[in-house]
């Protein structure tokens, strides 16, 4: 199925898997808007019994955020000895900005590679299923060439 | 709540309300007080993670709370300081597991760090629904009096190896091996018509070893004598040992 998107600033996050393959690679898309902050790195403090993919939580501007490795969260390998990671702040269910009633914080440990780009012009929707991942994380998945762009749901993420 | 201490385990920050606590000891008044050398010590940090309680490498602070009718002794790396206790405190998010909430049921910040709040009640309550099998370590086996050979054993283990590490902190005496060694003796003599005897320390019975004392004690050692007296059993097997069983039986009646 052949889907046409507007043109908007997306932050892509590469999925750094275990089978490295250059032409087949594998992105989270946040909006630019869902992001508040790109740190290098994050005190981040253990919490008991929490999952692998629960780091623990962090103080970030007064506010205690948990911090969840994403890669792990969706069960995708991640290479031995990786230990580069940036941590972005993300921000979901607001729909007010002036008030931070229904806004949803979260901090994201990710592989390094961040960049903006434009959301590709003409993309294929896929099913979860197709890439193996759970459903209910996903807001949408789409190809583009040979890569993969998944969008979490941070909501469900967060509440889950 | 008016003072609080900030506290080490593993990678765990963690806070104590200094109300709860009875006493704060390090090793040398561990050695001086009147505790057992049976009593039970709870490491947060391999709790927390459910692996076995590792005796710690360098030193450490035994830290005696109560809570309600709840008395525990909690085993910390180093106590960081003490501090004013906050005007506010968070709870822990949905988001985090029960046990999390039950044992950690508050959140401050100290230093730009968030600092999870210990409730001994808590603690208690999942330590017995997760058994003993978790952060348990007598004192004595802390203090390794009679375990010296253990702690050698257990320091810079790998978490893998760490998880399959049983330690053994309850001493096996002259009178368990004996009632190991006739326990099986009696077994195999009830099992004569079986191919091959096969026991294993978890048949042992109550009236035999106590489950509690059982969990403390070296489980590869007791099997050992079980397999031990197995086959030497299996060896007499004769005329030699009928008149063996006869006079257990005889000293038995």
């Amino acid at each position: 199925m052949m889907q046409n998107t507007p043109k908007e600033k997306v932050v892509a996050l590469r999925i750094t898997q275990q089978e490295h393959d250059e032409n087949n690679k594998r992105f989270f898309l946040l909006t630019a808007s869902q992001v508040e902050e790109v740190l290098s790195d994050s005190i981040t403090m253990r919490v008991p019994f929490a999952p692998p993919f629960l780091a623990g939580m962090t103080l970030w501007r007064g506010h205690l955020l948990p911090v969840i490795d994403i890669q792990k969260r969706f069960s995708f390998s991640v290479p031995e000895g990786d230990t580069a990671f940036r941590y972005i702040v993300v921000r979901t269910g607001g729909t007010d900005m002036s008030s931070d009633e229904k806004i949803i914080r979260c901090v994201l440990r990710v592989s390094e590679s961040i960049r903006p780009i434009d959301v590709p012009d003409v993309s294929e929707v896929i099913r979860s299923e197709d890439i193996t991942i759970e459903s209910s994380l996903v807001r949408g998945l789409f190809r583009c060439a040979d890569d993969v762009y998944i969008v979490p749901n941070l909501v469900s993420i967060l509440q889950n | 709540m008016e003072k609080i201490y900030l506290l080490e385990s593993g990678d765990y920050f963690l806070g104590i309300d200094s109300a709860a606590i009875v006493r704060i000891m390090d090793r040398n008044s561990c050695r001086e007080s009147q505790l057992g050398d049976d009593t039970p010590l709870l490491l947060p940090a391999s709790f927390f993670d459910q692996y076995p309680a590792i005796t710690p490498e360098s030193e450490f602070v035994v830290i005696e709370i109560v809570n309600g009718a709840t008395t525990l002794f909690l085993l910390f790396d180093r106590i960081v300081e003490e501090v004013e206790a906050p005007q506010y405190f968070e709870s822990i998010p949905l988001l985090y597991p029960d046990f999390a909430r039950r044992c950690c049921p508050q959140i401050m910040t100290h230093d730009a760090k968030p600092v999870l709040l210990l409730d001994g009640a808590g603690l208690e309550d999942v330590r017995r629904q997760l058994g003993d099998d978790y952060g348990s370590l007598s004192l004595g086996a802390l203090l390794g009096e009679n375990h010296e050979e253990a702690v050698v054993e257990t320091i810079s283990v790998p978490p893998v190896i760490q998880e399959k590490i049983v330690e053994p902190v309850a001493v096996l005496d002259d009178m368990i091996f004996g009632e190991i060694v006739s326990w099986t003796i009696d077994v195999f003599l009830r099992r004569l018509d079986d191919t091959k005897v096969t026991l294993s320390v978890g048949e042992i019975p109550e009236k035999h070893i106590e489950p509690k004392q059982l969990q403390l004690m070296d489980k590869i050692a007791i099997q050992k004598i079980i397999d031990q007296t197995v086959q030497r059993c299996e060896d007499f097997y004769d005329a030699s040992f009928v008149c063996l069983s006869n006079t257990i039986t005889g000293v038995k009646s």
